[in-house]
């Protein structure tokens, strides 16, 4: 047997892959070719020491860190299937009611409650006294304009009271003019400016600056697209989550208000989130309107509409800003401003994953 | 060895049964995850990755392979495919002129045991393939035929790359060349 030979039995060896023909001659071998013999007992050592390398273990349970995505995904039960076909149906007629609430505000129509719950249903006539003649029950009744996140405010003191956060409600400036109709990015939520949070809290929270069709809600654009008619969708829910909070615990569909709030929720700019933009409550709702998106102490907290966390990101040090805004029903990305730069992270929450971009 | 009721169960929609099994393998997941990816944050990445798509598609596993393979060739795919979205660029082996240590010393009587960093630092220069059949051989304690099975390779292809990584991780660490291999 050659030497070049014997190479491929050193390695088969080691994994005993060896006959016993093949090994005698093996072994014939050595005890004649010192060469031979010398490179085995290298690739001998080797081979033990690769095989006593510690058996590493993950710092954390992966499985608990990852149960908040798994509750999300569907499962082989068919229940959850039918829940989410009904998300939809509900999403689609809380757009509509969304653009009837435009069209009403858009004609400067007081917005006081009884208004507000006036303006379901229709799409298109929306004068004062049609508004008025719409009743309020057609809000309530209905699958309500409301985001799945729960505006419970018990629900949010318990779980993650923001109060600081709810100070910053007025923004101080109103969005430039953006391209309302741009339905392609009509997940992403518009940036405000908002002032900082309370001193007692560090870390500054800046809501996105509201589109303009939003912030005053005083001036809708008449080519209301879909955030438009979230914007209408989210005047009207903010009248009625604030008088009635119990709105929320209708089952099904959920309120698609919004939470992470301890006090009076915005539930008219809250309900605006439904196609992801920003509220003054500087939660950000996902398009689909199953989850919600919160700066909260140092975190970017993404919870359910059971005000259930699904997601936490690392804790960043204080910034100036941070910025939250849904490109999908699963993905948001988040801007941390500081005065020497932007940091932007993506959240992936089909994967449970942030990356930093 | 994974319980074929467990598994079972955990394909009939029993969600407690799928998670018990994600726990029963989220460590060798991990593992591999680690000496693949050659750091912890990638490695916990790669694990969850690979862990929820697991839970995805756990109705697709076939009895007809081990469980536990099928399972290393999901987080496998998951950290190549890391590698190559990271566009690494490898040392290539025949780049890498000089062993990872001086070896002046080992010229006379003195006997350098390699640590586990170094050879662990000599398996990350390793090229991805390589990499990967190291750690299912050696963290796994894979057979060849379970290699094969985990990465949907012929066993002599398996072969092929195990025998070269090992020659490659000799040629870095002096302490397995000739003249400088411990007694």
């Amino acid at each position: 047997m050659r030497c070049d030979e014997v190479m491929e039995l050193i390695q088969r060896n080691l994994d005993g892959d060896l006959t016993n023909d093949e090994y005698e001659q093996f072994v014939d071998h050595l005890s004649t070719c010192s060469e031979c013999r010398d490179l085995n007992d290298c690739f001998k050592q080797l081979s033990f020491d690769l095989e006593t390398l510690p058996k590493v273990d993950p710092p954390f349970s992966l499985v608990d860190s990852i149960l908040p995505q798994i509750s999300l995904l569907p499962t082989i039960c068919t229940q959850r299937k039918s829940k989410a076909k009904y998300w939809v149906m509900a999403s689609s007629a809380a757009a509509i009611i969304a653009a009837v609430l435009v069209w009403r505000i858009n004609s400067s129509q007081p917005t006081d409650s009884a208004s507000m719950k006036m303006e379901r249903s229709a799409i298109t006539d929306t004068t004062a006294k049609d508004t008025a003649a719409k009743d309020t029950t057609a809000m309530a009744g209905s699958p309500q304009i409301s985001t799945p996140v729960q505006v419970d405010k018990a629900k949010a003191k318990i779980a993650d009271p923001v109060p600081t956060l709810k100070a910053v409600e007025k923004p101080i400036k109103k969005p430039t003019p953006t391209e309302a109709s741009d339905k392609g990015r009509n997940t992403v939520v518009e940036k405000t400016e908002m002032p900082s949070a309370a001193p007692a809290e560090k870390q500054e929270v800046t809501a996105p600056v509201l589109k303009e069709e939003i912030v005053a809600m005083d001036k809708v654009p008449t080519n209301t697209s879909k955030e438009n008619e979230a914007a209408v969708a989210a005047s009207m829910a903010k009248k009625q989550a604030s008088e009635q909070p119990t709105a929320q615990d209708q089952d099904p569909p959920p309120q698609r208000t919004l939470i992470a709030s301890s006090d009076a929720p915005n539930t008219a700019a809250e309900a605006r989130s439904i196609m992801g933009v920003q509220p003054a409550a500087q939660t950000y709702v996902s398009p689909d309107g199953r989850l919600s998106a919160t700066a909260v102490d140092h975190v970017i907290l993404v919870r359910n509409n059971k005000t259930e966390v699904q997601f936490q990101s690392h804790r960043f040090n204080q910034v100036d800003q941070v910025h939250i805004y849904w490109l999908d029903n699963q993905q948001l990305v988040y801007e941390l401003k500081q005065a020497n730069g932007v940091e932007r992270w993506k959240i992936n929450l089909a994967l449970g994953k942030e990356q930093k971009e | 060895m994974y319980e074929s009721d467990l598994i079972k169960a955990a394909q009939s929609g029993d969600r407690d049964a799928l998670i018990q099994l994600l726990r029963d393998i989220e460590k060798p997941v991990y593992r591999t995850a680690f000496y693949i990816l050659k750091n912890e944050q990638d490695a916990l990445d790669a694990a969850q990755e690979a862990l929820i798509r697991i839970y995805n598609k756990i109705n697709t596993y076939q009895e007809k392979a081990k469980f536990s393979t099928w399972v290393q060739r999901i987080v496998t795919n998951i950290c190549i495919d890391h590698c190559r979205k990271k566009k690494e660029q490898m040392v290539s082996i025949d780049e890498f002129e000089l062993p990872l240590q001086d070896s002046t010393d080992v010229e006379g009587e003195v006997e350098r045991v390699a640590t586990a960093s170094e050879i662990q630092t000599a398996i990350n220069l390793l090229p991805e393939h390589h990499r990967v059949v190291i750690t299912l051989r050696y963290i796994q304690d894979y057979s060849y035929a379970e290699i094969a099975q985990a990465l949907e390779l012929p066993i002599n292809t398996v072969k092929s790359h195990l025998f070269r990584a090992r020659q490659q991780l000799q040629h870095l660490l002096p302490d397995y060349q000739k003249g400088g291999v411990r007694i």
